[in-house]
């Protein structure tokens, strides 16, 4: 199924962990070595910088041959999509043949993938009129045949939200009792999703789907939060079911949904911390913010300024005790980095984002309102994350 | 509210030159990419399987003490907070400054401007003193700093500077309308700093303001206040910041002071040496072929560079620049010399075609020849 050598791929696995046990000194360079000459890797992946260029120069090859053949057909425009369909499976015949001679993350296999899934979809779209259910079911099937025959991350998670995207739209489409339990049926299909691939990242066998399930497992735990959040259904509710909602109105079900919006983030970072499980920690992590914004979108408690504050208080503390508190493993946490090999480069990572954020000197010019801001922006403490 | 209108390009040129030498570090192991890539994956990435070592054990590869090394650590593996600890830090850092700038603004009148700039100058004050007080002795090579937030402490004691000398122009015109002045003290003051205490993130500061002191100088007052400017002049200056930058990158790797400071200076050099090219290019259009030429040297100027020290980076960043400058003169040949129509845009596209196919060749073959130096 997978277009790539698997047999190289397998042995770019165990470089991997020959790798991450080199980094920790756990084992020698020469042992590394002799791993390195008893699995070896013939892939053609260049360095990172020449595998940009690449995929620039190719999607400039891709799209310029593409519009010379257009060229040829300027007669018949509106059967273009047909152009289109087809040019995009040259594509696709094109990446199985530099598959085939050994590109792997070259650039030129990533261009072609992306040029190639974009040309038929945009060709069967140009083609007829179609309806979005139609071309999720288009995109889940591109999306998951690349991600299945090229391993591909990002694929993987585009494939998850289409095969989402279909159940919603699908469901609420049939009749009002269905568009009432829409919520709860995206929720119970994102929960399945999460489980199965849970279920496939154990399996050995997907050995090399592992970085593309676990991209879906983060999707999936996300649109299951996203279809019990309170602001989500009731948007949802007025702009695509119809629902004649005023101002202050709720939704039905509407405590339901205020509960789900609080306890998911909670329940996930218990989960994680107790599995440890940093896709659930940092997944809930990250909702955090979501139950924060929807609360303050409908209940408007405090001036944002204090809130800010407040919040941002008691995160510093949070944080600082933690990391005292952690400086000794206790539990099996530790707050030391996974490798602190990665501690040396902090500070170039830094520079860019100092310099990205503070330009300079900032110096307005006379004109303008006289007023006191302008030094807003004055959080720049730590720039990793 | 603009900053520098004169001085976008240059401030351009400074963030995506910032942002291209971040990428320069090796993408597997460090900088951000890896960061980005291990944000989600660490789970996996920092999984040894000990089942794996035990057979490349038995295929004789690795020794037994190894074996037993790598099976003790699985076993005792930490769950690394790090990652969520610094960022609810980082959070709460951003929300309270946010906070309070909010907090600031709407009662800045009950506050004054005085105490704010007090307050300003304190916090910057303090932090330098702590610098001063805990740094290791200054060397003309790498200085570590002595702990990890020490790094932090002196980005705010320079960015509060900074800050505190925009602020004094903004509401007392404390330079009055000498612009020059204004950015020129944070400018010397940031190089200090750089150097002294070996920060190559304010070094990039330093070389942004002085893009952005270079700017101000060469733009006279009143072009400043009708917002409207001089590009020629503007290029001129792009092209001497840009050649200066890349000589002073040189004679900081060849004269061994702070020579780990050498690619930050060059980096800029070159990002603002061929935006500079190019526009001169786009701008005199009548001796255009002069500025390509001119290119050209640039080019294999950093050609060589990128040879003597192996840089993937420099060898993409000056294919690219040359490519966008080769196709200008080529669509300008076809459409403007020699007035093609339909069979120029055929000939067009196909110029792009065959180009491209012939760079990806050239980058095939320069990886290899990077490889094997």
């Amino acid at each position: 199924m997978i277009a790539y050598n698997s047999e190289w791929l397998g042995n770019l696995l165990v470089r991997e962990q020959a790798d991450k046990a080199a980094d920790s000194n756990y084992i020698s360079r020469i042992e590394k070595d002799q791993v390195y000459a008893a699995y070896p890797v013939q892939f053609y992946t260049p360095n990172f910088f020449v595998r940009i260029g690449l995929f620039i120069l190719t999607c400039v090859i891709v799209f310029f041959s593409l519009g010379l053949v257009s060229l040829l057909f300027l007669d018949h425009l509106d059967q273009i999509g047909v152009l289109f369909v087809f040019f995009g499976l040259v594509i696709l015949g094109a990446l199985e043949f530099m598959v085939n001679k050994g590109h792997y993350k070259s650039g030129v296999d990533d261009a072609l993938m992306w040029m190639g899934a974009g040309s038929i979809i945009g060709g069967l779209n140009g083609l007829m009129d179609i309806s979005s259910t139609a071309n999720a079911i288009i995109i889940f099937v591109v999306a998951l045949f690349l991600f299945l025959r090229f391993c591909n991350t990002i694929m993987a998670g585009i494939a998850a939200l289409a095969f989402l995207a279909i159940v919603f739209l699908v469901s609420i489409q049939l009749g009002s009792l269905a568009k009432a339990i829409t919520p709860f049926v995206v929720m119970i299909t994102s929960a399945l999703v999460y489980f199965f691939v849970k279920q496939q990242i154990k399996n050995p066998k997907n050995k090399y789907y592992a970085n593309g399930l676990l991209m879906i497992s983060v999707i999936a735990l996300v649109c299951f939060y996203a279809a019990g959040n309170f602001y989500v259904v009731r948007e949802a509710s007025i702009a695509l079911l119809n629902m004649d909602l005023k101002g202050g109105e709720t939704i039905p079900l509407g405590w339901l949904f205020w509960i789900f919006t609080i306890i998911i983030p909670l329940l996930y970072m218990a989960r994680g911390i107790q599995k440890k499980e940093a896709v659930l920690l940092r997944t809930g992590l990250l909702l955090v913010a979501a139950i924060v914004f929807t609360f303050r979108y409908y209940y408007h408690v405090m001036p944002a300024e204090v809130a800010m504050l407040t919040g941002g208080i008691v995160f510093i503390a949070l944080a600082y005790a933690l990391i005292k508190y952690l400086h000794e493993p206790k539990y099996g946490f530790t707050y030391r980095q996974q490798n602190d090999l990665f501690f040396m480069d902090k500070l170039t990572v830094e520079s860019l984002v100092i310099a990205q954020t503070f330009s300079g000197p900032q110096l307005p010019t006379d004109t303008g309102t006289q007023f006191g801001g302008g030094s807003g922006g004055g959080g720049g403490a730590s720039g990793e994350f | 509210m603009l900053v520098y209108p004169s001085s976008e390009l240059i401030f351009f040129c400074g963030g995506f030159g910032c942002f291209a030498m971040v990428l320069l570090r090796p993408p597997h192991k460090t900088g951000l990419s890896y960061n980005i890539c291990s944000t989600f994956n660490d789970s996996i990435a920092t999984h040894m399987d000990t089942n794996l070592f035990r057979k490349l054990h038995a295929e004789g590869l690795i020794s037994e003490a190894a074996l037993e090394r790598v099976a003790t650590a699985e076993k005792n593996k930490l769950f690394s907070l790090h990652w969520e600890l610094r960022s609810i830090l980082y959070l709460g850092v951003l929300l309270v400054s946010g906070g309070l700038g909010i907090l600031v603004y709407k009662n800045i009148d009950t506050i004054g401007h005085t105490a704010i700039l007090l307050f300003i100058a304190a916090v910057s004050a303090a932090g330098f003193f702590y610098c001063i007080k805990n740094k290791l002795p200054f060397s003309t090579g790498r200085v570590e700093s002595p702990n990890s937030f020490f790094d932090y402490i002196l980005l705010l004691a320079c960015l509060s500077f900074v800050t505190f000398i925009g602020y004094l122009q903004y509401q007392y015109h404390f330079f009055g309308n000498r612009y020059g002045l204004a950015t020129f003290i944070p400018m010397v003051v940031l190089f200090f700093t750089a150097y002294y205490f070996d920060h190559l993130g304010i070094l990039s500061l330093a070389i942004t303001s002085l893009c952005a002191w270079a700017g101000i100088t060469v733009t006279p007052t009143r072009i400043l206040q009708d917002n409207d400017f001089n590009s020629n002049t503007i290029i001129f200056t792009g092209l001497v910041l840009g050649a200066g930058l890349i000589a002073i990158g040189a004679a900081t790797r060849i004269r061994g002071l702070k020579a780990h400071f050498a690619f930050t200076y060059t980096n800029f050099g070159m990002h603002i040496l061929f935006i500079s090219l190019l526009a001169g290019m786009f701008q005199f259009d009548t001796i255009y072929f002069l500025w390509f030429a001119v290119l050209l040297g640039a080019a294999f100027y950093f050609y060589m560079e990128a040879v003597r020290s192996k840089s993937f980076y420099m060898l993409l960043v000056l294919t690219l620049y040359v490519y966008i400058g080769l196709s200008y003169v080529i669509i300008r040949l076809l459409f403007y010399t020699i007035q093609a129509d339909m069979g120029g845009v055929y000939l067009t596209f196909m110029y792009f075609i065959c180009t491209a196919i012939g760079l990806i060749l050239f980058l095939i073959r320069m990886n290899k020849k990077l490889k094997t130096l």
